[in-house]
């Protein structure tokens, strides 16, 4: 699971970046189709010795056609497991496996809900 | 907000040691085959990963013969293609369908897949990238500001003029000159240019100057990394490559 990756990382970033703050809100990309449960016990194993807070948040994934404008969401019930896992580990395969629902074209731009920021409270 | 990913990535690579980039502003140069051909003769040595960043035209896992894929153990352990040779590509995860996408994304394919990839063990990085001074270029460039960047040139005016100006822009960002190579695909040499402008501007430019030999029959050597390392002038190229680490 790469979620204990991502959560090293967070913690990273908190402690490199943000030094002498306590308090974070983390944002979480739903494209990124990380497992959020595992992902906040990952996090919260990984800030137990600081004096931090985090709090979370999935932002829905949102698109954009490039082709024909049209705005859709995220929509993986259309993908076999396997497309699912490939997205979880690289979520730029989207590409490969969603269309426009509008347009069929594969040319479209990931508006919100893709990675893992940070931001301070 | 930041990107988790940065410090990931800084996390996963803290104990390579060694950046190669192999790169040029001009298509058909042989940058991959030279890619597979240098991280081959590297990991006679020592422990090398090598990274297919030509995202849309991957082709690197062709050169290796190869299908293996990664396994997983908090985020992915390139397979070990060959003893001390790691290999990375986004065919693990396209199953090597085509991709397209544009230049916005492809930092976001970088960082991704730098943030999640364990390099264990691995001393010497070498990175294949796409042509063009483009995102994939750009975003290397700002990441790997200590790299050692190849810049690959065939033996034609075009790429001489084009070349030229990655070399520019590439001392404009390190401070450092890259190391240039000069690949000899027709097999006639270099000689017929010496006295062309951009040749002899080229070679003033770069000072470092590394000659990759004509490989006449070089698809025959195809995932067959023992043999291409048994050849007399891949031997004398290595040597040089050698050379050039140790001033």
């Amino acid at each position: 699971m790469h979620e204990f990756s991502l959560a090293r990382a967070t913690k990273d970033t908190i402690v490199n970046k943000y030094n002498g703050l306590h308090k974070f809100i983390i944002y979480i990309g739903q494209i990124q189709q990380i497992d959020i449960e595992l992902f906040k016990q990952a996090m919260l194993d990984e800030i137990r010795e600081f004096n931090i807070e985090v709090y979370f948040e999935e932002i829905p994934a949102k698109m954009k056609c490039n082709a024909c404008q049209h705005e859709f969401i995220y929509d993986k019930t259309s993908l076999n497991s396997e497309e699912q896992e490939n997205i979880h580990f690289l979520p730029e395969m989207i590409y490969i496996y969603i269309r426009c629902p509008n347009c069929k074209s594969n040319d479209f731009s990931i508006v919100e809900g893709r990675g893992i920021f940070i931001k301070p409270l | 907000m930041i990107d988790v990913r940065i410090e990931g990535m800084k996390d996963k690579l803290k104990n390579v040691k060694r950046v190669i980039v192999v790169c040029s502003s001009k298509g058909g140069v042989g940058k991959s085959t030279i890619s597979y051909i240098i991280s081959s003769i590297l990991s006679e040595d020592m422990v090398v990963g090598v990274c297919d960043f030509d995202f849309t035209g991957p082709s690197l896992h062709i050169l290796f013969r190869t299908n293996m894929s990664f396994t997983e153990s908090d985020g992915i352990n390139p397979p070990e293609i060959y003893k001390n040779l790691f290999f990375l590509s986004v065919t693990f995860f396209s199953n090597d369908r085509p991709l397209a996408i544009r230049g916005s994304s492809i930092s976001d394919v970088i960082l991704e897949l730098l943030a999640i990839t364990n390099w264990n063990g691995v001393e010497t990085l070498v990175i294949d990238t796409p042509p063009t001074i483009t995102d994939t270029m750009l975003e290397i460039l700002k990441y790997f500001h200590g790299a050692e960047f190849f810049v690959v040139s065939s033996n034609s005016i075009l790429s001489y003029s084009t070349v030229l100006k990655l070399i520019s822009i590439i001392v404009e960002r390190t401070g450092r000159l890259p190391i240039l190579v000069m690949n000899d695909l027709s097999g006639v040499g270099f000689d017929n240019k010496s006295n062309n402008t951009f040749y002899q501007e080229l070679l003033n430019y770069s000072k470092r100057t590394l000659f990759f030999p004509y490989l006449n029959n070089i698809e025959e050597y195809y995932g067959k990394i023992e043999d291409i390392r048994k050849i007399e002038s891949i031997r004398k190229f290595k040597r040089e490559l050698d050379f050039y680490e140790k001033i």
